[in-house]
């Protein structure tokens, strides 16, 4: 059934009700049926009185309806709007766990490499200064630790939100 | 005359209507995709009992939501229960504490049906 049929069927009484009036005003001849047109124009009346109240409550109905819908409406973008802010949130959480396991495997490795190589060779190319520049090199790393960490940070975030 | 029972579902209500004690309810919500389709067959029972029966009759409505052509087929069940007659029709209209819609829906049908309507308050 198209909705149109649904809405007729759902005025079934009503259209029952025009389609009379319409017949008795084609029939109505004030010479012969003055009071028969007179007692079904009193029974329109009635219908219509009835009908005006059914209106009034539809629309009634129809307008907190409504309400309801944007009501409704209103709390999804609201709650849309805290979602995305959290997604951002855990999105950032997870590129700064990263970010600091690349930092920390990286710092192992430059400490690996320090004590097998850089300080031997600090050691026997620079007599005097060899001990200060190992750990002045060490403080230059581990300063720098804490930037890069930043930055890789920023950089596998912007490559999953790019995703 | 047999009783008329029909389960609630997501999107239609209960609805059970007992013609030998006059005890009438309906439940739930009603938002069916064809309502006429689903309320018809009450609109034909109610005609049988309102010619077979002329006893108290009591009515508990309760309704968490309903779309506006169920409103609608709510018209058409009580106008056929008016013709019951007399004061042999009571309605209760229940709704919860905070629900205003079905505060004002239930004083909306006051308005326009010759039935009394009791409005009463679901307290949570």
């Amino acid at each position: 059934m198209n909705r149109q049929s649904e809405l007729y069927q759902v005025f079934e009484n009503e259209n029952l009700i025009l389609a009379r009036a319409k017949e008795v005003m084609a029939q109505a001849d004030p010479n012969k049926n003055a009071d028969q047109v007179c007692a079904e124009y009193g029974l329109l009346t009635k219908s219509y009185a009835q009908l005006l109240g059914d209106v009034k409550l539809l629309t009634s109905v129809s307008d907190r309806l409504q309400a309801k819908i944007n009501k409704a409406s209103q709390q999804t973008s609201r709650k849309d709007g805290e979602l995305a802010l959290a997604l951002a949130q855990l999105e950032n959480e997870r590129a700064g766990r990263r970010a600091f396991m690349l930092v920390m495997g990286l710092a192992t490795l430059f400490f690996v490499i320090s004590e097998w190589v850089i300080d031997p060779q600090l050691q026997r190319h620079t007599e005097i200064l060899g001990g200060h520049a190992a750990v002045a090199l060490k403080s230059v790393v581990a300063l720098a630790l804490y930037p890069i960490s930043q930055a890789l940070k920023n950089n596998l975030r912007k490559t999953s939100v790019k995703k | 005359m047999e009783n008329f029972y029909l389960e609630e579902t997501s999107k239609t209500p209960k609805l059970s209507f007992d013609a030998q004690t006059g005890k009438f309810l309906m439940s739930g919500r009603s938002i069916p995709e064809n309502s006429i389709e689903f309320y018809r067959p009450l609109f034909e029972w109610l005609d049988e009992y309102v010619t077979s029966y002329k006893q108290p009759t009591v009515f508990d409505i309760s309704l968490e939501y309903f779309n506006t052509s169920s409103s609608k087929c709510l018209v058409e069940v009580f106008r056929r229960l008016e013709k019951v007659g007399g004061q042999q029709v009571a309605i209760n209209w229940f709704y919860e504490e905070d629900d205003e819609d079905m505060q004002e829906s239930g004083e909306d049908f006051k308005e326009i049906i010759d039935i009394p309507i009791k409005m009463q308050v679901i307290v949570n």
